[in-house]
């Protein structure tokens, strides 16, 4: 197993361009994120990784070997790059071993291997089922721990789990993370689901519009974007204006009052929090209107209104919240600033 | 490349047909060419053979559709038996078809027993391609359809005609070729077309310039219809985003309508086989003067299979190149190397045959008369019937099966070959055997190219028919039906691992 890196790397169709300049790096054994939404160049970036596409211009590195630049090119099949594709694309005319062992080169650990790998993703018992005998959830595991068995590089999970019932996925997404973990692989999932980047992945790579914008811990994308944009790709938002900034007790003067911020940032316009860090305290003389309370079980978000105007949204146990009920402000942990 | 080059194979009767054309027209100015075109008699063939096209293809469209939704989606009775039965056609050439229904309707001619006879020995070219289709389409879009409030028929239309499309536009074409081209059975029938003027022309030599300009105007009537094809067939990309499993929809209830539904299916194996079966075995029985040769009739079979099959392979290897190349690229090289695949099929077997005498007599004197020329006869001709089938199948498979066997180590044609081909594969092999059996009833080509002293049962039934001993063709033709219903029957096997849930 080894580490990607990939340097500048601009690709398209004919003329149209897709991405415009990648940079990104996974460590060994850590399973990287990429989340952006729907037409950013994940595919793309995908198919590039793989070896389906050359990308134009710029570098892929797998370990210490470049397989797309510098004049060179190395055919999919010698990359040791394996992919899990979505809805697991398993082959129709091979039973649940046969697809296993399907990329698996030395012949004597064949058979070894696959049983492992078959006990690994729980499916020893449907060794000789074929795909359309198999529900969603185990033809994905299957598709897993085809991409597993040759011991890859790196594994290349294309939202392999969108295909999937919500309880199902949780499930498969924890097993398949246990199972990565196992086989201590380097792995690249591409999806459009915040949550589940964040759920999974060691280290989140923000794209937007054929460029990474941020890649950082799922902590720190989360609490810490860089910008408006990726804040809110990432999950609702409190944005409030800086009204003034005080660096001695890095509190910042928002129309929601007083607020502590993280750090001083130049040319800081909003404090940005997330919905669970207002606590909502009632009070009859308090800033705020509780306009709406929907209830989602484990909290209840409600929409606010501040007395100057300003909409807000809190997330907690506020679901014995009335409408129109006023309410008093506190802030759980610190704000972040963000110039744009 | 090979591509390529099995495109320039399939239009070498074409460039013959052109340099004819423009070697007369350049030594008298092209008034050959304006006093066939501008004979009234052109006219009246132009509006009988596109008539008589329009009216097989369409019959066959509707027959072999409905035959093949009643075949796979619907509780019919005996259904493997009527599968069989619906094949049966395939073996029966046309020109034996014709003879038996003269032989049960004396002096019967004209248009309307042409379009009988052609149209039911053609709806196996449309039911059976979309028998393959129906069988791998995906119902749950029907099923979508049908939720939203359509009824049956429009969910039909909306969830499943653009899944069979594809392969009802395919049959339609071989079965419109089929048509245009067939000699046998009008020439029985004594219909004035375009083939049967050619062949007329063609044999007095005065006539050979007019021949060679009516075959360029079926050449372009040809090209008109693969247009056609390609306009429905589309861009789409066909290949089912549903997750990896196929699923069966449940069969619709007959009901009241079953027996309908079996007569309608019946409807092409007996005028097809059943009417001719009986005249020849009332024949048969009659008998003759002439003894019956059992060491004739042996060699006459065992070197039309040994013909037929070495033509289909050919044929295959080289579809096998046009099949990936159109089913994965779109483009005008490749539109042009698929329409010139198909070039060959809408010119009458006498004018492959002797376009092909008259090139290796003037490149190549040693092929003349040799069986490669014959082979090479029932390529061009037999191309359409292998690229259509080739193209069907390998676009069934979705690429992303061959990406994923090369990530996972294998090259670029071990990936196809452990994927595309063998997913491919039954639907291939399908062509093939059409391939073998259409080359075992090919007249005209084999009769023209085969090498002195090979007799195959096509050649056999023709000479006997021509001076009159109906009797003594019967047991070659009763031989050659019998021989192609071998593949007949095979195509009409469920392919192997979509039905039995996989085998190996």
């Amino acid at each position: 197993m080894s580490g990607v890196v990939i340097t500048g790397l601009h690709a398209g169709y004919g003329p149209t361009e897709v991405l415009h300049g990648i940079d990104l790096s996974v460590a060994d054994g850590e399973l990287a994120a990429v989340l952006g939404p729907s037409g950013c160049g994940k595919t793309t970036l995908l198919r590039v990784l793989a070896g389906h596409h050359r990308g134009s211009r710029g570098t892929v590195q797998v370990g210490d070997r470049v397989v797309d630049g510098e004049g060179r090119w190395v055919p999919p099949e010698r990359r040791r790059v394996t992919v899990v594709p979505q809805e697991g694309a398993l082959f129709p005319h091979l039973d649940v071993t046969a697809n296993v062992s399907f990329g698996i080169r030395r012949t004597p650990d064949v058979v070894r291997r696959t049983a492992e790998m078959l006990d690994l993703v729980g499916m020893a018992a449907f060794a000789h089922r074929y795909p359309h005998e198999l529900s969603g959830g185990q033809q994905q595991r299957v598709a897993v721990a085809r991409a597993l068995a040759p011991r890859p590089s790196v594994v290349l999970l294309d939202e392999p789990f969108s295909a999937l019932d919500a309880h199902l996925r949780e499930q498969v997404r924890s097993e398949v993370r246990e199972l990565l973990r196992a086989e201590e692989a380097t792995a690249l999932l591409v999806t459009h689901d915040q949550e589940e980047a964040l759920s999974l992945a060691d280290t989140v790579a923000v794209l937007h519009d054929g460029r990474i914008v941020q890649q950082d811990s799922p902590q720190a994308v989360y609490e810490r974007p860089d910008d408006r944009w990726t804040a809110r790709f990432l999950g609702e938002t409190v944005l409030l204006d800086v009204q003034d900034f005080d660096p001695e007790f890095s509190t910042a003067e928002t129309q929601a009052g007083r607020l502590p911020v993280a750090e001083p940032r130049e040319g800081a316009r909003w404090v940005l929090l997330r919905p669970e860090q207002l606590i909502l305290l009632p009070d009859p003389d308090g800033t705020a209107t509780v306009d709406q309370v929907s209830f989602h079980g484990p909290h209840a978000r409600v929409a606010l209104t501040l007395s100057d105007g300003t909409p807000l949204t809190a997330r907690g146990r506020y679901g014995a919240l009335r409408p129109g009920a006023r309410v008093r402000l506190d802030v759980d942990g610190v704000g972040w600033l963000l110039a744009d | 490349m090979l591509a390529a080059a099995s495109a320039a194979v399939a239009t070498v009767p074409l460039v013959y047909l052109v340099i004819r054309t423009v070697g007369g027209a350049l030594d008298d100015g092209g008034d050959a060419v304006r006093q066939t075109l501008t004979r009234p008699g052109t006219t009246e063939l132009l509006v009988t053979s596109a008539a008589l096209t329009a009216a097989v293809t369409v019959t066959c469209l509707a027959l072999g559709v409905a035959s093949a939704w009643l075949l796979v989606r619907t509780d019919v009775p005996m259904r493997g038996s009527l599968l069989v039965l619906s094949a049966l056609p395939l073996a029966v050439p046309s020109y034996v078809a014709a003879f038996g229904w003269i032989a049960t309707v004396p002096g019967w001619s004209g248009f309307l027993p042409a379009w009988l006879v052609l149209s039911a020995v053609s709806t196996p070219y449309v039911t059976l391609p979309v028998v393959a289709a129906l069988r791998s389409a995906d119902p749950a879009l029907e099923e979508v359809a049908r939720s939203l409030g359509s009824s049956p028929w429009r969910a039909w239309r909306t969830g499943t005609l653009p899944q069979v499309a594809p392969a009802a536009a395919a049959g339609a074409l071989l079965a419109a070729l089929y048509t245009l081209s067939d000699f046998g059975a009008v020439a029985m029938l004594r219909l004035p077309v375009f083939t049967y003027a050619i062949s007329r022309q063609y044999s007095s030599f005065v006539g050979r310039e007019v021949a060679v300009v009516l075959a360029l105007v079926l050449v372009v009537g040809a090209l008109l219809l693969v247009g056609l094809e390609r306009a429905v067939r589309g861009r789409g990309e066909r290949w089912r985003t549903g997750s990896g499993a196929r699923r069966l929809a449940a069969p619709v209830r007959l009901g009241r309508a079953t027996i309908p539904a079996v007569l309608l299916l019946l409807l092409a194996p007996a005028a097809a086989a059943a009417v001719p079966a009986v005249a020849l075995g009332r024949r048969l029985l009659a008998g003759t003067g002439r003894r019956l040769d059992l060491g004739d009739l042996t060699s006459a079979v065992i070197s039309t299979a040994a013909v037929a099959s070495a033509g289909a392979l050919l044929t295959s290897v080289l579809a096998l190149a046009i099949g990936i190349l159109t089913a994965r690229h779109r483009g005008a090289l490749v539109a042009g190397i698929e329409a010139a695949g198909f070039t060959g099929h809408a010119l009458p077997g006498l004018v492959v045959a002797l376009s092909l005498v008259f090139m290796s007599l003037n490149v190549v004197p040693g092929l003349y008369q040799t069986t490669t020329l014959l082979m090479l006869a029932y390529a061009v001709l037999f191309l359409p019937k292998a690229i259509g089938a080739t193209r069907t199948s390998i676009a069934q498979v979705p690429p992303v099966l061959a990406q994923t066997a090369r990530s996972l180590g294998r090259g670029p044609v071990a990936a196809q070959a452990a994927t595309t081909w063998r997913l491919a594969g039954p639907g291939i092999g399908a062509g093939s055997l059409l391939v073998m059996l259409t080359a075992m009833k090919e007249l005209p080509a084999t009769l023209l190219l085969r090498p002195t002293g090979l007799d195959t049962l096509a050649t056999e039934i023709w000479s006997r028919t021509n001076s009159a001993a109906f009797g003594a063709a019967a047991p070659y033709a009763v031989a050659l039906v019998l021989l192609a219903a071998v593949p007949a029957f095979l195509l009409t096997r469920p392919q192997a691992w979509g039905e039995s849930g996989g085998s190996r």
